[in-house]
């Protein structure tokens, strides 16, 4: 729910998932044998770990459904009922569920009615009538301002009124062809019918509220209760909600969690949407979250992570609630879930609690496992991003997942590429051709569970550009292909292996993100006990013999985002004079004709509009370095 | 459509009529009785060296790993080389020392495996080691030639100043940092709590200021040491005392951080950047840890914005209009000088000045309503019973009475404001609301596009425009 703490959670994951596992040493085996595992009758599974040093408790519980299992049309709604999981049950965030009910069916009612009316219509009309509707709220009087503050029913309420008093109507909505109205149908009285409806969903909403709900209990209950850590987390794989609590209230977690996943009601629907899609613009002002979502929409042709957590904002205005019911219902059965229980708790007292609060839910039919499979690249993929913010490289490589042996060498190449300061891309890239101002990152992305890529990113320092890295790195890949890696290098990634799970052990969420991680990721927990010995086996001849099948140009997509500042901004404005096509023309058919030619062959080997501009404001400066330009002045 | 709208109708109708009334036995939480909580607080042990270095250290066998932290007091550089205090930590870490040059360094941490870590602010330097107890006589005595010997080698000094100015080329990328930047520079004006690094002061550094840097504050009586792990206390006395014999103490003297002015007065401030959303920071000078109405101000905060969704701010703009994803409120407290309060929302541009209202008017409120008994108690409780986490981690206990000792503060602060917390009632709320939330200072930034902006900042009152830095 908190973007901040699902972010650490991952990548708390990620980073346990690259680097924990063991050895035959005495704490391994403690920790093995400490894990309990146990099932309800429902297929609920529950990972029960005593560790008595302090009287806390660390609870989670995952669901194994995630972006991943979504499908044309409801991207996102694994993250949308995430948020909507902590809106209540018929017993928390009501004051009295029967009679509240009323209100969801109307607004429900009304929600669907704006999403058919906006289909309806078409985009191209809402958006000429959403514009139009901007500049009658800008006429808006000071007094009317006033009146209307920050409620949204007054507003569109005169918004609508306003627009109805127009007679005739503006030329700026009657000039334009089927507008207003196509076969006898009027598409502005559905736009002013949409506007209205939003206004009656946000007045009923209030008055819901006003009369029934009680705001966010289940999360003020956590909280008066002295959680820590409490949040949830969506990602393409799975979502887990979790909790750290003091270990006297585990009856609370016990209560409250069955509650929700036994009878939650999604009460404020539309507006915490409007909230889910307010989350979706600020990752599309996230020059990184922009970039992420182009490459994986580009690096994947057929397997599910091609679409952002978030989902498609088109997506999220069109799901109801009715369709989260449903998802609910097939996808947060008990046989779909796993908790995990660690710390200052008794195994006997778990077992007894998780049977009276949870067994009585009713298992729902096991879903279909998803079988589609990313077909073999063939080819490089490229693309570029335009964004106002500074240059960034993406590069990725598809590869095999775990259990394949293969995914294991996978693990050791990113910890011999960027595992710490004696890695390969910190020591070339950063530290001895210094072209960036931050060793490059190399990870497993987007998930864990379907086909993945190793990732690479890097941000070039100035003045060195996106081709120089991008050159550098392909530099080191060849590397391994073609040069046997140390066996120091392997011995250090075992050695590193067995003191983060050491480190692991001292802690409470250590000891359940290394058991969720294997539950989750590697579908058994067992798995991180192996991966050691796993490691253990992986060769020198295995890295390159993997690299040369995998790390090649035909299997990888490389994204580029470059810098464009919006037109006329004061910054551009202010940068550099106009270029003059005819004078700058002059100036290179001046240049000896080898020079011409490399200045057309870069040209034509540019991939956006940004860096050819880029190229030919340098060459307007050369130019006029020559005296090729005349001050205006003269 | 209409056959779809029919059934959803009929499904919620269906729902209602078989809902089962608290099924499984369940309670709603207000009923639920909690067992007793034994907490056992783990035993702090003082710690002296003959060299002046001291601290506090907790022995804890559950794993054979060792943390040791040293925090050594530092100051603000010239402003004209700010930037200097990240540097010099930088490159004493990364630069190696004369016996460890940086590339035996590294691989000799990295083959233990062992973490030293060198890092800080401007008024503190951070030394942290983690490493298997095995490791422990090589570790400190690594870490103790990086802080007494460090190399300072020219080329990794250039490299981190490079690094650092494509940095500040950078910090325009994410309207966020913009907007915390802008913020606190607006609200401390020309106090060094409001300095930004810059190219200019960034190249200025030389290798010289580092070393003197170095000798200035890098001595053990200006040392302040935290150890938890593994170890025994006369195990720790002797191997810290081998491994930094011979380091002498120094005179190192420490300026005063200077004292802040009156809160700046009220102004609308205007940031562009090509973004859908508008990005707001509403607020005005903080408080100091000292301040003996802190207890109240921090609860007061949590009521207004800061307890996420319980709060005010959030529940209005987040939970009750759907306008951000993120809106609440940070009201910190500082040692030295003073924190900040700053409101936030990061919404879409269009309704941005509803939000805006929303938050002020939440301000408002605080002063002339205040919270009602029972969001006070719900707001204490959380405080309260969240206590026992303070004894989760024993790094964290440690690092702890570390800040504490080194801001000057009682080292039982954490128990005593539980006691403040529990004591405090509306009327103390309410007083601190009206003393510490000054509704006709709050300085207002607005990062975004202001074409895309619903009413513009303008009128509302004068604006100043902020030159978006290179």
């Amino acid at each position: 729910m908190l973007r901040k703490g699902e972010k650490l959670f991952l990548l708390v994951l990620v980073v346990s998932l690259a680097l924990v596992s063991l050895r035959q040493v005495a704490f391994a085996q403690t920790l093995e044998e400490k894990v309990n595992e146990f099932e309800l009758k429902n297929g609920m599974k529950f990972l029960v770990v005593e560790r008595h040093e302090a009287p806390v408790a660390f609870f989670a519980i995952v669901f194994n459904v995630g972006s991943a299992n979504e499908w044309p049309n409801v991207t996102g709604i694994s993250h949308l009922l995430e948020h909507m999981m902590f809106k209540g049950t018929e017993m928390m965030g009501t004051k009295n569920y029967k009679k509240e009910i009323a209100y969801i069916g109307k607004t429900d009612e009304l929600g669907a009615r704006t999403i058919a009316l906006r289909s309806e219509m078409g985009e191209w009309r809402f958006e000429a009538f959403k514009d139009f509707g901007r500049t009658v709220l800008a006429g808006f009087t000071d007094a009317e301002k006033e009146e209307i503050g920050a409620d949204k029913f007054k507003q569109n309420r005169l918004l609508v009124e306003k627009i109805r008093a127009m007679k005739p109507l503006p030329a700026e909505l009657t000039s334009k062809k089927q507008l207003v109205e196509q076969d006898g149908k009027n598409f502005l009285e559905m736009y002013l019918e949409y506007e209205t409806a939003w206004g009656e969903i946000v007045r009923l909403t209030d008055e819901q509220r006003t009369n029934y709900i009680v705001n966010n209990e289940l999360w003020e209950t956590y909280m008066n209760n002295g959680s820590r850590m409490l949040n949830a987390g969506t990602s393409n794989d799975f979502t887990v909600y979790f909790v750290y609590l003091p270990a006297n209230r585990m009856e609370l977690w016990m209560t409250m969690e069955s509650d929700r996943m036994d009878s939650p009601v999604f009460r404020e629907f539309w507006s915490e949407r409007d909230v889910v899609m307010e989350e979706r613009r600020l990752s599309e002002n996230d020059p990184d979250d922009v970039l992420d979502e182009a490459f994986n929409s580009v690096a994947f042709t057929a397997c599910p992570y091609k679409w952002p957590v978030l989902g498609w904002m088109s997506d999220l205005r069109t799901t109801d609630r009715n369709e989260l019911v449903e998802y609910h219902r097939t996808h947060y059965s008990p046989n779909n879930a796993t908790a995990v229980v660690v710390g200052d708790v008794d195994l006997v007292a778990v077992k007894k609690m998780a049977k009276k609060y949870f067994e009585s839910i009713p298992a729902q039919e096991s879903l279909p496992a998803l079988e589609t499979r990313e077909p073999a690249q063939q080819g490089e993929r490229r693309l570029v991003i335009e964004h106002d913010a500074s240059p960034k490289l993406m590069i990725g490589y598809h590869k095999p997942i775990h259990p394949d042996p293969e995914a294991i060498v996978f693990d050791v190449i990113t910890d011999v590429l960027s595992g710490g300061r004696t890695s390969r891309l910190y020591k070339s890239i950063y530290e001895e051709k210094k072209l960036t101002a931050e060793p490059p990152a190399v990870y497993t992305g987007p998930g864990e569970r379907y086909d993945n890529l190793l990732v690479i990113s890097a941000e070039p320092r100035h003045p060195h550009t996106l081709e120089e890295v991008e050159a550098a790195i392909y530099e080191e890949i060849d590397r391994l292909k073609s040069e046997p890696i140390a066996a120091r290098e392997l011995q250090r990634i075992l050695n590193q292996l067995e003191s983060r799970m050491i480190q692991t052990l001292g802690s409470n969420l250590g000891i359940a993100f290394t058991v969720l991680t294997g539950e989750i990721f590697r579908g058994d927990w067992h798995a991180m006990f192996r991966q050691y010995d796993m490691v253990k086996e992986v060769s020198t001849e295995d890295i390159m013999n993997v690299s040369s099948k995998y790390l090649v140009p035909k299997n990888r997509t490389v994204a580029h985002r470059v810098q464009v500042k919006k037109e006329g901004t004061a910054e551009e404005s202010a940068a550099g004079d106009e270029i003059d096509q005819q004078v700058l023309r002059a100036y290179i058919m001046s240049l000896p004709q080898e020079e011409m030619m490399a200045i057309v062959q870069k040209f034509q080997s540019m991939r956006s509009e940004a860096e050819a501009m880029e190229y030919a404001n340098e060459l307007w400066e050369q130019a006029k370095a020559a005296g090729f330009v005349k001050d205006k002045a003269e | 459509m209409k056959t779809k709208v029919f059934i959803s109708v009929l499904a919620v109708m269906l729902a209602a009529a078989f809902a089962s009334p608290l099924s499984a036995g369940r309670k709603h939480p207000s009923e639920l009785k909690y067992p007793d909580l034994k907490v056992n607080v783990p035993g702090v042990l003082d710690i002296s060296f003959a060299n002046g270095m001291e601290g506090f250290m907790i022995e804890d066998h559950e794993i054979p790993m060792v943390n040791v932290v040293i925090l050594f007091k530092t100051y603000f550089p010239a402003r004209e080389k700010y930037g200097l205090n990240e540097v010099a930590q930088w490159t004493m870490r990364n630069g190696g020392s004369g016996k460890w040059p940086a590339d035996k360094l590294n691989d000799e941490l990295e083959f233990l495996p062992a973490n030293v870590e060198i890092f800080g602010g401007d008024l503190s330097t951070m030394v942290f080691v983690n490493c298997l107890k095995k490791d422990l006589v090589e570790v400190l005595g690594i870490m103790a030639d990086l802080v007494t010997d460090p190399a300072f080698p020219e080329d990794k000094v250039t490299k981190k100043k490079e690094d650092m100015i494509e940095e500040i080329r950078r910090r325009n990328d994410q309207p966020r940092d913009i907007m915390n930047r802008e913020f606190s520079g607006l609200v401390y004006g020309d106090h060094p709590y409001g300095w930004e690094t810059s190219e200019a002061s960034v190249s200025a550094i030389t290798r010289e200021d580092l070393e003197l840097f170095h000798a200035s504050y890098f001595c053990p009586d200006n040392a302040l040491i935290g150890i938890s792990g593994d170890v025994t206390k006369p195990e720790m006395e002797k191997l810290l005392g081998d491994a930094f014999a011979g380091w002498e103490k120094a005179e190192v003297s420490i300026p005063e951080v200077p004292k802040l002015g009156d809160t700046p007065p009220a102004t609308y401030n205007y940031y562009y950047k090509d973004i859908s959303q508008a990005y707001m920071a509403i607020g005005h000078l903080g408080i100091n840890s000292n301040n003996p109405d802190r207890c109240a101000v921090e609860i007061m905060n949590f009521i207004l914005g800061g307890g996420s969704f319980t709060s005010w701010i959030t529940t209005e703009v987040r939970e009750k209009k759907g306008l951000a994803y993120s809106a609440g409120s940070r009201y910190s407290s500082d040692a030295f000088a003073a924190g900040t309060f700053m409101a936030f929302a990061q919404t879409s541009a269009g309704e941005y000045s509803r939000a805006m209202q929303i938050i002020v008017d939440q301000i408002a409120k605080m002063k002339t309503e205040g919270p009602t008994a029972e969001e006070l108690k719900k707001a204490v409780d959380s405080y309260l019973n969240s206590q026992v986490f303070e004894y989760d981690s024993k790094a964290g206990m440690v690092q702890r009475l570390l800040n504490l000792r080194f801001e000057g503060r009682p080292l039982d602060t954490p128990e005593t404001d539980m006691k403040k917390y529990a004591a405090l009632t509306v009327d103390d709320i309410k007083a601190a609301a009206a003393k510490y939330l000054q509704l006709d200072k709050l300085t207002i930034l607005v990062v975004g596009d202001k074409a895309q902006f619903d009413r513009q900042l303008s009128e509302f009152g004068p604006v100043n425009e902020i030159e978006p830095g290179k």
